[in-house]
């Protein structure tokens, strides 16, 4: 299933790629997708995704904020 | 943990960072590499420091960062490089410091830069200017990535939006930021008035904006890595703050955000605040940040365009353009600052080793040349330019007006604390002679008051009283030169005065309307003045003979000696007719 939130704070190609890289790390998510421009993420998981996880590895690589939809 | 003693601390020049992401990023990247331990990455410093079991190759980091745009380096060759690299930096920006400076002497000449920088007089359009770059470097970091939020957050709620309804966050983000701008420009201007800033202060604080200016511009240029670090962070608390306030996607929310936006801690925004908090004027502090925000609008219109632009070369020079403008700009004001505060240290001395100390003068556009102080003017159309002067207390001033572009009553220049009305011809430069005698300010204006209500002279306490050399100990103020040489009957045969007389009453107007006298013979004019006189008719013009005349109510007297046959006009100090005197043989 895929999930649409918004991330805050993205602001260049880096934080892209970082958020991505993290994201796929977090148990559940298959794919992960950041538009940096407008902070748009798409995720790709399966039921057993850790959201909590999820939100507290990407806010906690800096400036991050995720809000969930 | 015998594995301790093989543990190796190596350095590497990394290339390519600019912001925190890049470092979590590329830290994330190299720990994944066999035998890394840990890994510290700086930003400001462009390098790694990585712990670890077995060094890997320089390949093997490169390759994991390379499809993200940055270059690993070995540190000692990786330095080589920078150097290279911010030697050609430098040689850059001061090509461009020079080509500036060319265009800058260039533009002065032709007097096309009345004021340049944040002084007192600061341009409407230096402010624009600063806009447009603010807008494209540091602030499009804070601002911009605001505005996409909001943006986003908008249209994700609305997702069946047509392109022009999408756009409509950005209208009234935009729209809330230059109402806030221009609202709390004025609210910061009256701040500064109501706190009464002493002319110390507001040098202090114009010294303060300049600092941020110049420290923006070595960030720009990134000459000097440690000016990275320059840079202001909004405390993150309010970051979360204004980013959970964007979660709300009302019309209002995308307004007060972009309101908002003044608090945001770009320099220029900053710069530019402590500039109107100097000035202490509403009205001024409006326009400047209006016309700032204005300047940042194009940029954050088309965000979109400008992110993609910023990657290439032309960014790069453009970004080395502003930044050496952004540093002069700096230094301009740093000088005005210095003379606010009240320092006799100047910029231009540096340049100009050999002047005499009398010569330090506190404004650039007063010259001190044989004990006077020369001040030039130009009127163009109803604007004096400069319209501001400083000048020292006790030495004579030689005003020279150019009044040649003047319009209107504007071609009267009144100094009514000096008691000087002086008719600017049309054909040549009008030099006016005075003392100023005390501290304080001498305003002028034109006739009709309809100049700008700042022009004046500020007159200071000359600093070196004791060593002033002025020559042959006398004073040297020239008399103002009359129109009409006096004649001594004892060298001359003195031709008597034809004494003509004019009437100016309710009933009868100006009468008579024509006055007949002979051409060499000085001529007395008697005005009997029954009226209030105001506005341009407050003073009256012989414009060939540059005969300026106040028009008090009674009898007013001048003389002047008509030199060519025909006809010549009395006229208002804008120009309309009141009489004519025909001259002839």
């Amino acid at each position: 299933m895929k999930t649409a939130l918004t991330i805050k704070g993205t602001h260049c190609n880096a934080c892209k790629i970082l958020i991505e890289d993290v994201a796929k790390e977090i148990p559940g998510v298959i794919m992960c997708d950041v538009d940096y421009a407008s902070g748009k993420t798409l995720i790709e998981h399966n039921e057993n995704i850790d959201w909590k996880k999820l939100k507290k590895e990407i806010e906690n690589l800096g400036n991050y904020m995720i809000e969930t939809l | 943990m015998q594995n301790k003693h093989t543990r190796k601390k190596v350095k590497y020049k990394i290339h390519g960072m600019h912001c925190a992401s890049c470092e979590v990023l590329i830290e994330r990247k190299f720990k994944k590499i066999y035998g890394v331990e840990s890994v510290v990455v700086s930003q400001t410093k462009n390098c790694a420091e990585i712990i670890c079991t077995q060094e890997p190759h320089i390949s093997q980091l490169d390759n994991a960062v390379k499809e993200h745009g940055y270059r690993v380096y070995n540190w000692g060759d990786g330095s080589t490089e920078i150097q290279l690299s911010s030697k050609r930096n430098l040689f850059e920006a001061g090509a461009i410091f020079l080509i500036l400076l060319g265009a800058y002497l260039i533009l002065k000449q032709f007097n096309f830069i009345p004021n340049i920088g944040i002084s007192e007089n600061m341009s409407l359009g230096v402010v624009f200017v600063i806009g447009l770059i603010a807008a494209t470097s540091t602030c499009i970091a804070v601002t911009g990535g605001l505005l996409l939020a909001v943006a986003a957050k908008y249209n994700e709620k609305n997702p069946d939006l047509t392109g022009v309804q999408r756009f409509r966050p950005h209208i009234y983000f935009n729209a809330g930021r230059i109402v806030s701008y221009t609202v709390l420009g004025a609210a910061t201007g009256a701040l500064g008035s109501f706190l009464t800033i002493s002319a110390k202060a507001t040098g202090i604080l114009t010294i303060l904006a300049s600092i941020i200016m110049i420290a923006l511009g070595f960030q720009l240029l990134k000459i000097f890595p440690g000016a990275k670090r320059l840079q202001l962070k909004m405390p993150k608390f309010i970051q979360h703050k204004i980013h959970n306030l964007s979660s709300s996607n009302s019309k209002f929310a995308s307004f007060v955000l972009g309101g908002f936006t003044f608090f945001l801690p770009c320099g220029f925004t900053q710069a530019l605040q402590l500039y109107v908090l100097s000035r202490g004027d509403y009205k001024t502090g409006a326009l400047t940040m209006l016309v700032f925000s204005l300047g940042t609008l194009p940029a954050l219109l088309s965000l979109s365009a400008i992110s993609s632009f910023s990657k290439g070369k032309f960014q790069r020079y453009f970004l080395k353009f502003s930044g050496v403008l952004v540093v002069m700009l700096g230094v301009f004001n740093i000088n005005n600052g210095l003379t606010l505060a009240g320092s006799n240290f100047n910029f231009s001395s540096i340049f100009q080793k050999d002047i005499t100390p009398i010569s330090q003068v506190a404004d650039p556009n007063v010259e001190i040349i044989n004990g006077k102080q020369i001040v030039k003017m130009k009127v163009d159309y109803i604007d004096y330019i400069p319209m501001q002067f400083t000048v020292y207390k006790g030495i004579p001033v030689e005003w020279q007006v150019d009044g040649r572009n003047a319009a209107g009553c504007v071609q009267v220049l009144t100094v009514p604390k000096l008691g000087i009305t002086e008719y600017l011809p049309k054909d040549s430069i009008k030099t006016i002679t005075f003392t100023p005698q005390e501290v304080g300010e001498i305003k002028f204006r034109c006739s009709m008051g309809m100049t700008d209500p700042r022009a004046k002279f500020t007159v200071i306490e000359n600093p070196n009283t004791g060593s002033l050399p002025i020559k042959k100990g006398g004073q040297p103020e020239k008399q103002p030169t009359e129109n009409t040489p006096a004649c001594n009957p004892e060298i001359q045969n003195c031709l008597e005065a034809q004494k003509v007389s004019l009437e100016v009453s309710r009933e009868r107007g100006v009468y008579p309307q024509l006055l007949t006298v002979k051409k060499g013979i000085p001529v007395d004019l008697t005005i009997n003045n029954k009226v209030q006189l105001g506005g341009c008719m407050s003073v009256w013009v012989i414009p060939k003979y540059n005969v300026t005349i106040p028009m008090k109510v009674g009898a007013i007297k001048t003389t002047f000696t008509p030199t060519e046959t025909g006809t010549i006009a009395l006229t208002c100090s804008m120009g309309s007719l009141m009489a004519r005197f025909s001259i002839i043989n």
